[in-house]
């Protein structure tokens, strides 16, 4: 059933075969290509006629008001943002009394390592790239993400790969179970390939946004320092940077254990685990205030100067100091859009107050005010 | 240039409205699903929204529009693992053929299709249509109006053949070479 060749030389049984299969031939002449890009041409614009405006606009609609709210206090900030940040650098440069004129631009350096069961580490750097031979794991072009994917089997012994985030940009992973996971910067999670046992078990360290597949028979454990919390299928955030284990819930149901203590979380509430005192309790909070980061926002609601840094330092990969702690102390509401270099986000805290000044030197920040 | 839209509803309904189809069609294009096409356009809107403040358009929305969708069709194809990345690569060439500007829009093209489309004879464009609308395979084509699969095969070859005769703008002058090299600066 082959066609005879026409006056072109093309060979038409390639095309047509492509556009029955829908597969894309990889050696195709000039000719060919052109013929091609024509036949997906005329099978595109078909197709224009399920593509329905009124029910399109509808769904966007639905989809945008789900998060209206907080988008409005977003455009407020946006709007000062876009203005100072054209003009604002200048500006900062030229105010007198600043020390130096270095400018915190500097982007993080460190790379996203995996290090796989069997002893390798990878550097994932900006190149899409597939990680394991046997394909379950592969790397998306972005160089922000990393989509396991189940290989089928599911027995065998359970292999650990460790995902180490470094400062700079939070970093996305879908587990084989089809988990996506989100994870902070500066953290690290430990993670099965697949998921063969009973249970699906990880390890966190730092801070992580899970929205688990849910698999009833088989539940999503995470140990965070000495809580676990177990799941179903639902979203939560977990944040263990310091000696406190937040744990966050969006969606569904979570049972946080820790030190023989056990406690169900429902949307919007909020579980503390301090290990120096050995509690664990829980209240409602505002969860944005636990889950902008993940929507890639910076998001301060009236906190302090030094709380704000410090999480800076993990976005920034720059350390700060201050004058006194009364500067130290000065709360700021702040919820942007995380800009790629920390010099944007101190002319944003500069134009809430204006007497704030910033000395850069090296990798270091230090925040003093104008007497 | 192109300003960023202000916070008014209606001006951003006005664009949502007059682009919603064609990139919905470079979607489609790219990754063959209209379900994953549909979202790829609401996640391009959604962001596009949400950024509209930041986001400074240098050339025309129409354009970086259809970069963003291509893009992210790409990306979605990638991920899904079903493509394999050699193939992504001659796709992503295909796709931008499709998104050149060369000031013929998608309705003038759709009507230029149709035009043609109504001037074949019926039992071709039929089959065309079989294969391209309905994506109907060669051979259930054959088995359903008790024709040869190779049949089916040279009706839609003369199809292709006569649309590229009837409508220029199926024929660009873009190098494949060019292609390849902007390819490489992608991948």
């Amino acid at each position: 059933m082959q066609l005879p060749p026409d006056d072109t030389g093309m060979d038409w049984n390639k095309i047509l075969e492509s556009l029955d299969e829908v597969k894309i031939p990889q050696d195709m002449t000039k000719e060919e290509f052109s013929a091609m890009s024509a036949a997906r041409e005329a099978r595109a614009l078909l197709a224009a006629e399920d593509f329905n405006i009124a029910e399109g606009w509808q769904e966007f609609s639905a989809l945008r008001n789900k998060s209206r709210l907080r988008r409005l206090r977003i455009i407020r900030l946006a709007i000062a943002a876009s203005i100072t940040l054209t003009i604002g650098t200048g500006l900062w440069l030229l105010t007198p009394g600043t020390p130096n004129i270095q400018t915190a631009d500097a982007l993080p350096e460190g790379k996203v390592r995996l290090k796989t069961a069997d002893g390798r580490v990878i550097e994932l750097d900006k190149a899409a790239q597939t990680i394991q031979d046997n394909d379950i794991a592969q790397a998306n072009a972005a160089g922000d993400s990393l989509v396991y994917t189940a290989a089928g089997t599911t027995t065998g012994p359970v292999r650990m790969d460790t995902l180490e985030i470094p400062r700079g940009t939070p970093f996305r992973l879908v587990l084989a179970d089809g988990t996506r996971v989100w994870l902070n910067a500066t953290s690290r999670l430990i993670f099965p390939a697949a998921f063969n046992g009973p249970q699906r078990e990880v390890y966190l360290e730092g801070e992580g946004y899970f929205e688990v597949a849910r698999k009833t028979e088989q539940p999503f454990i995470v140990h965070t320092g000495s809580t676990t919390t177990r799941v179903l299928g639902t979203s939560f955030n977990i944040r263990h940077y310091d000696a406190a284990v937040i744990t966050t819930l969006r969606t569904g149901k979570v049972q946080v254990a820790a030190a023989a203590q056990t406690l169900i979380l429902h949307p919007d509430e909020q579980s503390t685990y301090l290990a120096k005192e050995g509690s664990l309790q829980k209240k409602t909070v505002d969860t944005r205030d636990f889950l902008a980061w993940v929507e890639g926002d910076l998001y301060y609601d009236a906190v302090s100067l030094s709380t704000i840094t410090e999480s800076l330092s993990r976005y920034y990969d720059y350390a700060f100091e201050f004058d006194n702690t009364t500067t130290a102390s000065l709360r700021f509401t702040l919820d942007m859009p995380r800009p790629a270099t920390l010099q944007e986000v101190l002319t944003q805290l500069q134009t809430s107050r204006t007497d704030l000044r910033f000395a850069v030197e090296g990798k270091t920040v230090t925040i003093s005010r104008q007497p | 240039m192109h300003q960023p839209i202000s916070d008014d509803n209606a001006a951003f309904e006005e664009l949502f409205r007059q682009h919603f189809v064609s990139l919905c069609t470079i979607a489609y294009y790219v990754v063959d699903d209209k379900d994953a096409a549909r979202d790829i356009v609401q996640d391009f809107f959604l962001g596009y929204w949400n950024k509209r403040h930041q986001i400074v358009i240098t050339h025309d929305f129409k354009s970086y529009a259809a970069k963003a969708i291509r893009y992210s069709a790409i990306t979605y194809l990638k991920k899904s693992g079903r493509v394999k990345l050699e193939e992504l690569e001659v796709l992503d060439a295909l796709a931008r053929e499709f998104t050149v500007e060369d000031g013929v829009s998608r309705e003038m093209r759709y009507n230029a299709l149709w035009e043609v489309l109504n001037r074949m004879p019926e039992q071709r464009r039929r089959i065309f249509l079989m294969s391209n609308q309905e994506k109907i395979k060669y051979k259930d084509i054959a088995l359903q109006l008790g024709v040869s699969v190779n049949t089916v095969k040279t009706h839609i070859r003369l199809a292709l053949q006569y649309l590229r005769v009837e409508c220029k703008w199926m024929v660009k002058p873009v190098s494949l070479l060019l292609c390849m090299a902007r390819l490489a600066s992608f991948f």
